[in-house]
């Protein structure tokens, strides 16, 4: 009886020790390698024509361990976004950040804040080693954390129902009318601005939700007149809407995004952007905005 | 059946009730005379309460009839056959016909002006005012004037019965029952209860079914005992004459254990 | 400069009073009571469904009993909210339905499942004898329940009553996830602007402390009132001051 019970706990634990390593095989396949930066002294890229520098991290106390962990709001595709029905991220900034980490020798693990309009505060209490989220960069914002340009500016795009029954074509026309977007975003900025601007006698009724596809579905229902968020975003909500809502407005002011980095973590900072300027010259950069048809969306300083 | 104001006050006819398999009433035959007053005795489980409760219709008879004042209780005849009378109609018929319990059941919630005043305010849609008159003169009756506007927690249990029997006369009901009006009493404070029933068989030529053990009470007040056993009548008399020569066996038994 | 890890009673106290603050207050105050009046409501009739003895009538109760207590609050308010709109397409449906009474709705039926239950308790708690000597006296079994049950069954109910309402007022903070702007809903849109999570998260306990003090009290009063007919009143906090004061008072 014995015998037997230890035997099957054997072949348990053999069986779950094969299984662990294929795992660990198969992540390493296609993930990036460990000890690049120990032997080859440089790591290859995906067309692997081109070498780059390896990045020092030595003075990284953040990246010691190998790992960078990325705090997000990730539902706001196709910026950051759990593929469907899976607990993967993935988008535009998840793709790129996988490049960074490439870059930098390290692992990164991707962490959903509580709420977006927390994620600085998140940040300074060192929950994450950095937050990217699709955060545009503002006054407010940086007089708390740095930050890594990295994409943009990225304009805001006014989501209306098919057809644009309240006819918006310009921002004057949002005056009075209900309008959506996720609370902490730089639209919502915006529409406080409007509000003591060009809305002063007739303000925008500025509805506020907590993550912004709620606030999509609030469009779809018709309970508010226009949904803001990021261009792209925008553009993404409207193709998944099957025709049910489209863009009316694109363009006016907007920020850079911005990696949020902690004010005392000047070393990680550089090594973010050493990392970004080292995709930006071997084309990986590049890749990334095509992969997503997201060219315009290259940063400009 | 007999109209209303003639014939006997009450008509058991064949009365069965069973709680499932168990049977309580068995056939039961009981008629009561317009201000007779008529005590039942009988041993615990004999189904004595049982009967007052059907009389009223607090529960469902499984055969037989009863008729309160030539009425039918609990049912009308339809071609021949029985069905229960609507809610409504059950609740009229129960109106008049007064209960006191063992364990008195005033309502804790109201004043002892309030429970007297409860059932003629809102099921007689009496005006306040006459209801507020009658229940303080049935108060003085039964001794409790100064407890108008106590609540029942902080009377006696001889007090509370008192209210109680007050609380069904507020009713003026044509027949009053009582089910072990004074088994719950501490032994000093049965006789005030008993000074008021007594009083309301003499004084008002109430018709009264009272369940006790009381034997004095019975012997003094009583025109007729009745003795059940097993669900069925086993023997009735004047009281007298029932407790000097009980002629049932089980009557002799049950007597030679109270007396 | 303001750091983020620093805590600045400033903040708290430039924030207690604001505008946004007292609507969030507001709305949830406004909120709670009226969704626990529906769970009251509904309470008294589903538990008078399930005691009743009528088979069908217990059986739908138990089912309501079932759904609502079995899935969250804010699940059914999501629905109410944002699904069932879908099915109907009717515009005027969807406009109507606000946040605010989507959310009044939603917390009044799945208060009413908690209520059912309590009130059921509170009626089986009254002892048989009394429903008989109602109906002793003529009344109907409706008319008992109403006049001599419910009115005993109340003393048992407010207590649990009175933890339900405050985790209503609680609770509505979920109803944020659809857009409505609560108490802790306003704060989260303050500290969103100016990152003083901790000061705004601050504000949000210190006037949901304050409102349920409040209503504390006030059930205090309740029970007190309920128990009327007892031989030893209970005191509460206004009792005890009222007592103090007339004990001051010159003569």
């Amino acid at each position: 009886m014995n015998t037997r019970i230890s035997f099957s706990w054997q072949l348990l634990l053999t069986l779950l020790a094969a299984a662990l390593l294929v795992l660990a095989a198969a992540c390493g396949g296609d993930d990036d390698d460990d000890d690049g930066g120990d032997d080859g002294g440089a790591t290859p890229t995906e067309d692997g024509g081109a070498t780059v520098e390896p990045i020092d991290i030595s003075g990284v106390p953040e990246l010691a361990d190998g790992m960078l962990t990325v705090g997000s709001d990730i539902a706001y595709p196709p910026i950051e976004y759990y593929e469907e029905g899976t607990q993967n991220a993935t988008g535009l900034d998840i793709d790129l950040m996988n490049a960074l980490a490439e870059a930098l020798g390290v692992d990164v693990e991707y962490k959903q804040v509580a709420d977006f309009a927390g994620i600085v505060g998140d940040l300074t209490a060192k929950r994450y080693d950095v937050v990217m989220s699709a955060i545009s960069i503002t006054e407010e914002r940086q007089a708390e954390i740095d930050f890594v340009p990295y994409f943009g500016p990225a304009g805001t795009g006014v989501l209306v129902q098919a057809g644009n029954p309240e006819g918006i074509t310009k921002i004057e026309d949002l005056c009075g009318k209900a309008v959506g977007a996720q609370v902490g975003t730089i639209q919502v900025d915006y529409m406080n601005e409007f509000n003591k601007g060009q809305c002063k006698d007739n303000p925008i009724d500025i509805k506020e939700y907590p993550d912004n596809p709620t606030s999509v579905q609030e469009l779809g229902l018709g309970r508010i007149a226009a949904q803001l968020s990021d261009d792209p975003v925008a553009a993404y909500s409207a193709l998944q809407s099957d025709g049910e809502i489209e863009v009316a407005v694109t363009g006016f002011d907007s920020a850079p995004y911005g990696i949020g980095v902690r004010k005392d973590s000047p070393e990680l900072k550089a090594a973010l952007e050493a990392a970004l300027a080292a995709i930006r010259d071997s084309g990986v950069y590049d890749q990334v905005l095509a992969d997503w048809g997201q060219e315009d969306l290259a940063y400009q300083d | 059946m007999s109209a209303p104001g003639a014939g006997p006050m009450l008509r058991c006819l064949g009365v069965h009730k069973h709680f499932g398999r168990l049977e309580v009433l068995r056939g039961v035959d009981l008629e009561v005379e317009r201000g007779e007053v008529v005590v039942v005795l009988g041993p615990s489980g004999s189904g004595k309460s049982t009967l007052l409760r059907c009389i009223n219709h607090l529960e469902k008879l499984n055969d037989g009839r009863i008729y309160v004042d030539g009425e039918l209780i609990g049912y009308r005849e339809v071609n021949g056959r029985l069905r229960e009378d609507s809610e409504r109609e059950i609740a009229r018929k129960r109106s008049q016909i007064g209960l006191v319990f063992q364990r008195f059941n005033l309502f804790p919630h109201l004043s002892v002006l309030g429970n007297v005043m409860e059932a003629p305010v809102h099921v007689k849609k009496m005006p306040r005012k006459d209801a507020e008159a009658i229940a303080r003169e049935l108060l003085a009756r039964v001794g409790l004037s100064a407890k108008a506007d106590e609540y029942p927690g902080r009377l006696s249990g001889g007090q509370q019965q008192r209210v109680a029997i007050a609380r069904a006369l507020a009713m003026q009901p044509k027949l009053m029952l009582f089910d072990e009006p004074t088994s719950a009493l501490d032994p000093e404070l049965v006789g005030e209860v008993l000074d008021v029933m007594k009083s309301l068989a003499r004084d008002t030529g109430m018709t009264m079914v009272v369940v006790t053990h009381e034997l004095g009470f019975a012997r003094e007040v009583a025109d007729r005992a009745v003795f059940m056993a097993e669900g069925v009548v086993v023997e009735e008399g004047t009281p007298s004459e029932m407790f000097a020569a009980p002629r049932e066996p089980r009557t002799q038994a049950f007597l030679s254990r109270i007396l | 400069m303001t750091l983020a890890l620093e805590f600045d009673f400033g903040v708290v106290r430039e924030y207690m009073f604001n505008d946004v603050i007292l609507d969030g207050v507001w709305t949830t105050i406004q909120i709670a009571v009226l969704a626990q009046l529906i769970g009251v409501v509904l309470g008294v009739l589903f538990a008078l469904m399930r005691v009743s003895g009528n088979r069908a009538l217990g059986f739908a109760a138990g089912f309501y009993v079932w759904f609502f207590r079995g899935t969250p609050a804010l699940l059914q308010l999501m629905i109410l909210y944002l699904g069932i709109p879908r099915m109907f397409d009717n515009q005027t449906l969807t406009t109507e339905l606000t946040a605010f009474r989507a959310a009044v709705i939603a917390f009044g039926v799945n208060e009413g499942a908690y209520m059912t239950e309590i009130m059921r308790a509170g009626i089986l708690s009254v002892e048989g004898g009394q429903m008989d000597a109602g109906k002793s006296l003529g009344m109907t079994q409706l008319q008992a329940m109403r006049r001599i049950i419910l009115p005993q069954a109340m003393r048992v109910v407010v207590p649990p009553t009175g933890n339900e309402f405050i985790a209503l007022l609680k609770n509505s903070s979920v109803a944020f996830a659809i857009g409505l702007v609560e108490l802790l809903g306003a704060a989260n849109l303050i500290y969103s602007v100016n990152f003083n999570v901790m000061e705004l998260l601050v504000v949000a306990g210190i006037w949901y402390l304050a409102i349920t003090t409040v209503f504390s009290i006030a059930q205090a009063e309740i029970e007190r009132l309920l128990a009327v007919s007892d031989r030893e009143r209970p005191l509460t906090l206004v009792s005890r001051v009222l007592d103090l004061m007339a004990a001051r008072r010159p003569l």
